[in-house]
């Protein structure tokens, strides 16, 4: 009986080459249509469009009303009405942004696990960038990103773990964003981390613990988060030089904030660091390619940043030798003793100051000794051989 | 090896293309003084990028990845080469005659600092002869006092730097920050009395311009001794058996030379 009704629409539908009074193409594969979720569970086509439920004079001539998934997918609809998508179509009637179909299909929907599906996971990314990849539709639409920001997916690690490794467990579109309760950037902002520690579980603690996780969760809005210093759709691995937290760039990212003139009288960061490290021999080095020296990281930590007045804290002067022995194995208490970040030579190592000073000046009285001896030589040798051929010139005549 | 020494070589005299040269420097002195630039110059180039790192140039000279490590690696083998030929060195001034006897031609003595007055005095004219110079002159002993200072700093801070680690067994390493800073300006000062000073005595100097070749060959025309080593130069013809004695007074068209002047 089921099966009837539905051969019933295909004998005119399955034509590839029907057309509609306007000149739309009505074709529906019903073999494609069987192998879908909902063929395979044998629903027939009234089941959605039921505008069609009670018509007997076929074929019907008016286009049908746009199916309501929500019939029987309540709650997922639900939630999309009141996400970024849902809300333009409710509050301005704004149908573009992305409903059911644009997303799932029509006709040949299959479930999330199945490879074909336009949301499993390896082409959900495609699917999401048929409208955010499009840099025509960027400005039409409040929120939607810049397209070339969007489709830099591709080149981070987890878009490359999805494309080049195969790993359809990395994170895609909705591992961040979700999926049907797509919420704007204002409210999603503040969810990151604990979205980022969905998979990185143990890097989230660690982000906690430290002064950066504490200040988050007293909602400080300062305070950076996972994407302030790995970036957004493009993060890249630190042992990527193009990564924002690669060891040549990590100081530039710490930066943003630490050298920072409002934030550093906001919370008492001291200054400075910034010139002080690039002065330091693992400033010079690692300017010049010697990516092993040590970075803000190697010292300060990763992800539990602490100050050093705590007794956890990498930089607590009990813990210093340990954390310089990382790299320089079997140092000592005596390695960590003198500043690092050297603001003031004047005051933080005074020794060093007056030794500069001391060759400064001996460099220059010397230096200008030499020059002077040598001018007087010059102009001496020219004296003579003048002198010379003054003498010389005489006899001839 | 070993053979009995020419009349001629007892005196550091040699032969070369009919004509007499004295032999300032031995084969062997000037395998040092090689072996001691090429260090130089390798370490100048691989340390001094890190003093200015952030001028064009250095940017271009690292851009190479790795090349950076490849610095660090010539430097150390640079600088094991100067500890060599220093420690040599000095073995060579405690127990070799030659070496001995001009480590004693080394040590200072008041003419050193009357001679820079005179010299000074002479070239403002108001002297009318240069200073009488032995064999080594006031400049000559001043490079070679800076060449030993510079090299005993330079490999002492080095080896601190180069070994942090233990280094600081030794002492805080907020030392080890102040020898930072003295390894930089001594290579400075090392760098700038090179290439001013010994590059003008041994270069530009228009009395040798462009180059004294003694460093190559050891040999020095025996006019240009006279000139320059005239202390030296008396003592050697003084001493000279008479045969040698008169063929330098005929390549020097200088018949009184010698005793006969006594």
């Amino acid at each position: 009986m089921l099966a009837q009704e539905n051969e019933l629409c295909f004998e005119c539908h399955n034509d590839p080459e029907a057309l509609g009074n306007t000149g739309d193409s009505l074709y529906v594969d019903s073999e494609r249509y069987a192998a879908s979720i909902h063929g395979r569970m044998e629903m027939e086509c009234i089941g959605c469009h039921q505008d069609l439920a009670d018509f007997e004079d076929w074929p019907h001539s008016e286009r049908l009303e746009k199916v309501d998934c929500g019939m029987c997918h309540d709650d997922r609809v639900d939630d999309w009405e009141a996400s970024v998508h849902g809300l333009p179509a409710r509050d301005k009637n704004d149908l573009d942004a992305a409903s059911c179909a644009d997303c799932h299909g029509s006709h040949y929907i299959l479930p999330g696990d199945e490879p074909a599906s336009m949301i499993y996971p390896s082409n959900l990314p495609y699917t999401c960038l048929s409208c955010h990849g499009d840099s025509k539709l960027e400005g039409k639409h409040e929120g939607m990103g810049r397209a070339e920001k969007v489709v830099s997916y591709f080149h981070s690690v987890h878009g490359q773990a999805l494309e080049k490794s195969g790993l359809i467990i990395s994170a895609t579109c909705s591992s961040c964003h979700g999926s049907h309760s797509i919420r704007p950037l204002t409210e999603f902002d503040l969810d990151i981390p604990r979205i980022c520690g969905n998979c990185h579980a143990p890097i989230y603690t660690d982000y906690l613990q430290g002064v950066h996780g504490t200040a988050y969760l007293e909602a400080n809005p300062d305070v950076p988060i996972c994407t302030d210093c790995h970036g957004e759709h493009n993060i890249l691995g630190p042992d990527d030089p193009k990564s924002e937290v690669s060891p040549k760039q990590l100081s530039v990212v710490c930066s943003r904030c630490h050298e920072d003139m409002t934030l550093s009288r906001r919370y008492g960061l001291p200054l400075g660091r910034l010139d002080s490290y690039l002065n330091s021999y693992h400033g010079v080095a690692i300017e010049l390619g010697d990516l092993r020296v040590a970075n803000c990281a190697s010292c300060h930590d990763f992800h539990d940043i602490r100050p050093s007045s705590d007794p956890g804290s990498s930089i607590h002067p009990d813990n210093l030798a340990k954390t310089c022995g990382e790299c320089h194995p079997n140092a000592g208490g005596n390695f960590a003793l003198g500043k690092i970040h050297i603001q003031d030579e004047r005051e933080d190592n005074m020794g060093a100051w007056l030794v500069k000073k001391a060759y400064l000046v001996f460099i220059f009285g010397l230096v200008g000794g030499f020059i002077a001896f040598i001018t007087v030589d010059l102009f001496a040798h020219r004296r003579r051989k003048m002198a010379r051929l003054e003498e010389s010139g005489e006899e001839d005549k | 090896m070993s053979k009995s020494r020419t009349p001629l070589e007892t005196f550091r005299l040699v032969e070369h293309e009919g004509r007499l040269y004295y032999l300032r420097f031995s084969k062997t002195q000037r395998i040092q003084h090689i072996i001691l630039f090429v260090c130089f110059f390798l370490l100048i180039v691989t340390g001094m990028p890190l003093l200015f790192p952030d001028t064009w140039l250095v940017q271009t000279m690292f851009r190479l990845e790795g090349s950076f490590t490849i610095r660090g690696i010539i430097h150390r083998i640079a600088a094991f080469g100067l500890l060599c030929v220093s420690v040599y060195h000095i073995f060579y001034c405690l127990f070799s005659p030659r070496g001995n006897r001009d480590l004693r031609e080394m040590i200072l003595s008041k003419h050193d600092l009357v001679d820079h007055f005179r010299i000074l005095l002479y070239n403002l004219g108001k002297r009318p002869e240069p200073p009488k110079y032995e064999r080594f002159n006031f400049i000559e002993k001043f490079e070679y006092y800076a060449v030993v200072w510079g090299s005993g700093i330079m490999l002492a801070t080095g080896a601190a730097l180069w070994f942090p680690v233990h280094a600081t067994i030794l002492f805080p390493r907020w030392v080890l920050d102040i020898i930072r800073v003295i390894h930089g300006f001594e290579a400075i000062l090392a760098f700038l009395a090179i290439i001013i000073w010994h590059m003008y005595n041994v270069h530009l100097n228009p009395e040798v311009f462009p180059m004294n070749r003694v460093w190559l060959d050891g040999r020095m025309s025996l006019e240009f001794f006279r000139h320059h080593h005239r202390l030296e130069f008396d003592r050697l013809v003084d001493k000279l058996p008479p045969e040698i004695l008169e063929r330098v007074r005929k390549q020097m068209n200088s018949p009184k030379l010698g005793r006969h002047a006594e």
